[in-house]
Order: structure tokens, then sequence, then C-alpha cells
């Protein structure tokens, strides 16, 4: 059993490593120096995503996704809809990895292959899967601790800050900045992944507002990442690096504590760890759904195939970073909305029309 | 020429088939006495064999058991002037001569009323002065009692003998702890007598509550296992779960603690301890007094505390002796020190390893003029450093006292400024895994402080290979398998990880004594510990 509180540090770590990692760099194509406006339509799109589906979970308290469907819409277009979600976990959990080993190779370890990075977290990954969501999420609650510290560090550039570069807002007219909410809030419908957890939660009467709650606390970190970015470096030249936050973090430098030249390769640990929590969250979702839409009594034998795959997803699926980059953008992002607003939508307007509902 | 050499090699063999020395044949095992078998008794027969009315019976069947036991006495006398007899079975060694001699065998032999009948009650309630007296049905008791130290008394016509405490064992006295010093609080440490030891918790806990179960484990030892707890405090279920583990081991022997630890804990396999072993009965105590469960072990001085957490294994009985600020400090340093002992190295090599970007200018200088010459990599450096820090160690342990010093003085000082001047390592790495080493031994848990150690050669390797980002990995799993663990129910990395607020007060810092008003997870059932706040000097008139 996991508390409230706990889920909602799982929402947030769902969202979070990407939302660091990746979307500045992808946002800021279109919106530009905007970035901050398109923060609050993907927060707005996050919060409607996560009512829905704490409101559709709700309604089944004791089961996940995976098992209601097949109630719901009938067996085969039920069980269609739950391989849709096992496919959607596992697809993030690729994204996660391929881009994890696209950052290590590209920004630290530029000889070692790729396939090095992408073993060694998905082993970690299988062993915490291996011993549930419930270490998960104490893994996750003591991981906040460190993450923390990564934005204290933060306070060092308000002084770069400049209000200028913020200038001229809604350049292009206010279409940019809707558009390029797709990126940022497919990370915040994640949020929508009570549907998995809330069976396993202690006290399921918060699922609603604490859901809420961690798309609002992703908002203030979407905050965090975008201001200081655009702020400091601009939008001309967050479009075109690729690890914009990392790049901001190596023009940290500490003059009057002369211990470390430069604090990348720390932020890089931190980073480690909420991606793997990230892989841990998606891994034993999809795992869970599959141990579920297969009928079977344990997930625990799926565990290595399924890293095993994963891998091998992650490896092929895209050619280089720059085709992983478009491809999350133009492809993933908006795909995201399918099954974690768009379906769970559609679920609980079937469930209110048909008054079916879960055992309490 | 070849006959002889034949017949030579044939003499050879028959004689290296003669006996050398015809002294030394084989002698005939000696017949067994009459009427006393080599038997091998077990413990089932025994029970099976009830004492007998007839004195003479069991006089026969107890030198029987006890044959050629030569520290087994069987007194045979005449009861008081009635001239009853009687016998006194006692093994030499367990008792106390002073006690049987004017207790016993004077009262029954020259004190005994002349017209009180002699038989088992009148003895018991009127004659003997002993205060632990009790019933032994049949001889398993009855050697039970004898190996205990106990004697037994046989009188005719009873089917009954008569267990009188009179043990007098000799044993070490209660002295300073070994492996726990403090700066300030109580000195005394457990001894390796278990009454003693139930002793020194029962002087600091006054309360009926507190409950010192008794058991009998390890069919060779029989030795007295003790588990305590306050009723009211340890949750049931916890001492339950304690209770029926320990109920279940059967193994031949059991000499020291760590036998019921490592049978009970629950994750066997895993390196990091999951109980803690202490010898000091304040630290006992205070674990009682939080709703923990206190086992303690016949024939040796740890003691060992149910259940446990990381970060309970990281605090020091002194933190509670010291004020609270200070307490605080040396808290974070212990912490400090903990990381260092399993990072310390590690991060030395992957820096100069794989990250030479985060040293700044001036320390990148130092670090490559004193790297210059050494022949080793960093990693293989590091690894060889450590492996004869751990040699120091051990060797220290293991070397008699005086030798001991004479080791570490040289095997520190002597071989490493050698090695230093001779260019075989740099001086920094020197620094390094000293530094680590004194860390690791600032740890309050040496069973903590053990693990670390071996850790930090699989990190080593791993921050050698693949620069921070192996080490981040090796300390997720570490991190990944603690937070997997419990150790009868509590995570290990309880009030941490799953968050328990109100219990962060004894983990971040060490709160004030008078502000610490609940008690920990583990005593919730009785949450408040004080209820008046802190008798401070009266309020100031405004005036």
């Amino acid at each position: 059993m996991v508390s409230a509180f706990q889920v909602m540090l799982y929402q947030v770590t769902f969202g979070l490593p990407t939302i660091i990692l990746f979307v500045p760099a992808i946002a800021t194509m279109r919106a530009r120096q905007d970035l901050w406006l398109s923060v609050f339509v993907a927060t707005l799109i996050g919060f409607a995503a996560v009512f829905t589906a704490a409101k559709l979970a709700l309604r089944f308290p004791e089961e996940t996704v995976i098992q209601y469907t097949p109630r719901l819409l009938g067996k085969f277009f039920g069980k269609a809809v739950g391989f849709l979600y096992i496919f959607t976990f596992f697809l993030i959990g690729a994204i996660v990895l391929r881009s994890f080993g696209e950052l290590m190779t590209t920004a630290f370890f530029p000889e070692t292959p790729i396939i090095v990075f992408l073993g060694i977290l998905t082993l970690l990954a299988c062993y915490v899967v291996y011993l549930d969501l419930e270490v998960l999420c104490r893994l996750i609650t003591l991981w906040g601790v460190f993450g923390i510290s990564f934005f204290i560090i933060l306070a060092l550039l308000l002084k770069d800050i400049e209000i200028g570069r913020f200038l001229p807002l809604l350049e292009h007219g206010i279409g940019p900045v809707i558009a390029e909410a797709i990126a940022p809030a497919g990370c915040c419908v994640g949020a929508a992944l009570i549907l998995m957890v809330l069976p396993f939660m202690s006290d399921k009467h918060r699922a609603l507002r604490n859901g809420l709650l961690a798309v609002f606390i992703l908002f203030g970190f979407m905050m965090l990442v975008a201001v200081p970015i655009i702020g400091t470096l601009g939008a001309e030249s967050v479009s075109r690096y690729l690890f914009p936050y990392l790049t901001l973090y190596r023009r940290i430098h500490l003059v009057t504590l002369p211990v470390l030249e430069r604090q990348d390769p720390i932020i890089m640990g931190i980073w480690i760890g909420g991606l793997l929590w990230k892989l841990g969250i998606v891994m034993h979702a999809g795992l869970l759904g599959l141990g579920q839409w297969l009928g079977l009594r344990s997930y625990r034998p799926l565990i290595f195939p399924a890293g095993a795959f994963l891998v091998a997803l992650s490896i092929q699926g895209w050619e280089s970073v720059i085709d992983l980059f478009t491809s999350l953008g133009e492809v993933s992002a908006p795909f995201l909305f399918l099954p974690f607003m768009i379906l769970p939508a559609l679920l609980l307007l079937v469930a209110v029309a048909r008054g079916i509902r879960g055992k309490r | 020429m070849r006959r002889r050499l034949a017949k030579k090699l044939k003499d050879l063999l028959v004689q290296s088939k003669k006996p050398k020395w015809p002294g030394k044949q084989p002698t005939v095992p000696p017949e067994p006495a009459p009427g006393v078998p080599d038997k091998v008794w077990e413990p089932a027969e025994l029970k099976r064999m009830p004492v007998s009315p007839d004195l003479t019976a069991n006089i026969r069947l107890i030198k029987e058991i006890m044959a050629r036991n030569t520290d087994f006495v069987l007194r045979e006398f005449a009861v008081g002037p009635q001239q009853v007899p009687a016998a006194l079975a006692y093994a030499s060694a367990l008792v106390e001569r002073v006690q049987l001699n004017s207790h016993i065998l004077k009262s029954l032999m020259l004190e005994y009323p002349p017209d009180l009948p002699v038989s088992l009650a009148p003895v018991r309630e009127q004659v003997v002065t002993v205060a632990e007296t009790e019933e032994l049905a049949d001889f398993w008791q009855v050697v039970a009692a004898l190996l205990a130290g106990k004697a037994a008394l046989f009188l005719p016509g009873e089917s009954r003998a008569l267990g009188l405490d009179v043990r007098g064992c000799e044993g070490r006295a209660i002295s300073e702890a070994e492996t726990e010093g403090v700066v300030r609080g109580p000195r005394d440490a457990f001894v390796e007598n278990i009454e003693q030891n139930v002793m020194l918790i029962r002087r600091r806990i006054k309360t009926p509550n507190l409950v010192m179960e008794k058991f009998v484990l390890g069919r060779l030892t029989q030795s007295a296992v003790v588990l305590g707890y306050i009723k009211g405090l340890a949750a049931p279920e916890l001492v339950r779960e304690v209770r029926e583990r320990v109920k279940r081991i059967d193994t031949d022997a059991v000499l020291e603690s760590n036998t019921i630890e490592e049978m009970i804990v629950d994750y066997p396999l895993s390196l990091f301890p999951q109980v803690i072993t202490t010898e000091r009965p304040d630290r006992a105590a205070a674990a009682l007094a939080e709703g923990r469960v206190v086992l303690i072990t016949d024939t040796t001085p740890f003691a060992v505390i149910l259940p446990v957490t990381l970060a309970s294994l990281l605090q020091s009985p002194e933190d509670f002796y010291h004020p609270a600020g200070i307490s605080t400090a040396i808290r974070w340093l212990r912490y400090l020190a903990f990381l260092a002992s399993v990072l310390a190295s590690p991060l030395y090599v992957a820096i100069t390893t794989f990250h030479q970007e985060m040293i700044p200018f001036k320390l990148l200088l130092s670090v490559a003029a004193a790297r210059e010459g050494v022949p080793l990599p960093a990693v293989m450096e590091a690894l060889v450093m450590e492996a004869v820090f751990e040699l120091l160690r051990e060797a220290g342990v293991r070397l008699p006292r005086p030798v001991g010093q004479a080791v570490s003085i040289v095997g520190a000082l002597v071989i490493g400024e050698a090695a230093v001047m001779a260019g075989a390592v740099s001086p920094l790495m020197v620094i390094v895994v000293a530094g680590a080493g004194i860390a690791s031994f600032a740890t309050p848990a040496y069973e903590l402080a053990i693990p670390m150690r071996l850790l930090r050669f699989p990190m080593i390797l791993l921050a050698g290979t693949l620069g921070l980002f192996g080490l981040t990995a090796g300390l997720l799993a570490i991190l990944i398998h603690l937070a997997g663990m419990r150790s009868f129910g509590i995570p290990y990395l309880a009030p941490l990880a799953p968050t328990k607020f109100s219990e962060l007060k004894d983990v971040f810092w060490r709160t004030p004594l008078w502000a610490m008003r609940t008690r920990p997870e583990t005593a919730k059932r009785d949450w408040y510990r004080q209820a008046v706040p802190k008798p401070g000097p009266p309020p100031e008139e405004k005036g």
C-alpha cells in the first residue's frame, strides 16, 4: 500500500525528468521566448487530464484500467484499449531509455557505446520493478531530497536573468504558444497514471486532490525550467542546444568556493536517479498491465524479457538523437493525449452512460 | 643384479607394510564397564524415564547416564537421626560448594528435626534453606538441572527428585564496553552471564511491564535466550513474530547471538545488518523504552536489538548524553563520515579518471604532479591501497595487543611513506584511502561499517570503468536494495522513506529531550512520552 503523498510524488516524477531534459529544446522550436506562456496552457491540459482520469479511476477504486475496460467496452474492444495502454507504457519506457542513453553519450561519454548505459539502467529498473510499487515510491520520496538541492543551485543564476530576453511578448501570436504546449503537456498528462496505481493507494479519497496538486507542482517546476533557461541563455540559443538545461548548469561557476569547477556531473547523478524512477514507473505500470491483460497471477517472470525488449526497442526505434527529438515533439507527445486524456474521457462517458461501477 | 634389485624392492615394500613401532599398535578398546554401556542418550528417551520411588534404581540410572563424567558427583548419605538413605547429585564444576555444604548437606544430615518424616515436601518446606527449588519428575529434567549447575536430591519412596539451585558459576566481572566506547555515559557493559545481563537491564528499567521471556535453544548447548520487551510499548505483533521465529530455531549450538540473528532476520543474504548488536545495557534499555525488542543470549556479551532502521544504526548512545546541539553536529559529522567511508576513494577515482573538468585548475595541477610517474592507473592504485588498508585492519584485530601497535605503525607509516617515496602510489591516493578508513571507523555500528568497506571495492571498479555514471549506478543499486528491505515489518530506511515527518526529529537533528514529546513509531501504542513542559525557572514578573 502506498500513501496519497507518495502517489503524488510518483506522478510528479513521471513528468519531471523529461520536462527538465528535453522539453525546453523541443518547445522553444516554435514558441521561442514565450515558452513560459506555453507552460500555463500545458498545466491547464494537465489539470483536465488528471481530473478525468481520477474521476474514472475513483469509479473503479479496486481495479486498474486494464481490468475494467473489458467490462465497459466489451471483450474485444476492452482488450484492445488495454493493449493500447500497455503499449504506451512501453513506448514511454523506450523513449526514456533512449533519451537517457543519448544524454550520456552526447554530453559525458562520447566514446562509450550507448548499449552500456541502456543495459545498466534497465537492469536497475528491473530490480526496482521486482521489488514492486511500494519500494519504488519509497525511492522516489528519498530522491526528492536530492532533487530539491538540484533546484537550489539555480538560485545562483538569478543575477544572470534578463527580462529583455522574454520580449517581445507573443511575437507570432497565440498560435505557436498553444501548439508548443503539446510537449510539456505530454508530460503533465502523465499524472493520469492514477489509472494504474489507485488500487494500491491507502487513502483513495485524496486521489483527485493530490493528482491536481501533482500537476500544480509540475507547473512550478516547468516555470523553474522555462524562466531561467530563456532568461539566461535566450530563446535563440536554447532552440539550438540539444540539452539546454545541462548547458545552463555548465554556466554555474562558484568563484568563491573553488571546490568543484563544474557541477554538471553531479546534476547528471541526480538526473540518472530521476530517469531511473521514471523508467521504473512505466515499466511497473506496463508490466502490471501486461500481467493483468494476460491474466497472470504475478508479473515477475515477465520483468527480464520486458527489460530486454525495452532495450531493443529503444535502440531500434530511432535513428539518431535528432530523429528521437523530432518524433518526441511531433509524434509521441501528441500521441500521449490519446491514452491519458481522450480515452479516459471516453471510458468515463461509457461508464456513466452504462451505469457501471466498480466494487467498493 | 636384476634379481637383487627385485629383492631389495620387495624388502622395501614389505618393510613399509611392517608396523614400525610395535608399541604403537592400536589397542583394543576398553571393555565397557559392566552395567554402564557407552550409550548415547536421546532427550526423548530421557523424557520417558520417570524418577522412580526406588532410590537404588535412581542411583543406578543417574550413574549410567553420567557415566565417565569425572566432574559429576553422587553423594550418598543418611538423613538426620532417622538414618534414611538419600542421594545428592551435582556437577562439581558448576555448583557453589559452600552453599551445598551448609544449606543442604548440613541441614539434612546434622540438623534434621527428629520428629519430621523424611519425604520431599517437608524437606523442601522446612529443612533445605535454598531459595529456588523445583520438583523434577523425569530424568530429562534431572539431567537438565544438573547441567545447569543445580543439585538434585533423591529421597527413597518419592517419585520426584528435588532440584536445588546452588549454581556458582565463575564469570568475568562487569567491565567497560570494548566496541562501543563513549566519553560520557555509563561504563558498564554486558558480560557472558545472562543473569547478570538481565540484571543490568532490570536495574535501569523498573517497571513490572518489562517482560523477560526465556527460551532454551540449541540441542547441545541448551542455551538460555531471553526475549525482553515492555508490555504496552512494544507492538504485540512484533513481539509475537519475534517469539515465533525464535521458537522455531532448531539447531545444535547457540554460542553467540549471531546464530539467532542469522536465523531470524528477513534478508539473510544481505550485507547490511538487520539487527543492532550492542554490549551496552543503556543502549538496550533505551531500545526497550522505544518499544523495540531485545534478545539476550547466554554466554555472550552481545545483545541483539530488533527491529532496526538505518537511522538507528547510525545513532550512538552518546547522542543522548550530550546537549542537543552538540549531538546534532556530531551526528551530521557521522553521517558525512558514513558516506565518505564508501564514496571517498571511488569519487577520487572517477573524477581523476573521467571528469578532470570538475577539478579546479590549481588542484588539477597538484593532482597531475602527484600522479606523474605513478605506474598504475588510478583505479588499480585505489584497489591495491584499499586492499592493503583492509589487510592492516584485519591484522590489527588478530595480532596480540602489544604487537598490534608496532604492526600498525610499520604498516601505516613506514610502508605508506616508502610507497609514496618510491613513486608506487600517489600521495593524494594515500590521503584519500586513509581518510576513508578513518571515516569508516567513525560509523558507530561496526557491523554497518564492514559492508560499507566491502562495497567500496565494487564501487571503485564501477567508478574506474564508467566514471560518475558507474558510481551513481552502484549507489542506486545499494539504495534500491536498502529501500526494499524490511526488518520485522519496519522499512529499513523508515523515517526517511516512507516519510514519517514526526520521526525525522531523531534523524536530521537530535531534538532536545524536553521537546521530544512523542515516542517513535515502534512504540506508537503509548504515543506521548512526557506530559508536562520543560521544568524551567518561574516566569519573570513584568514590571
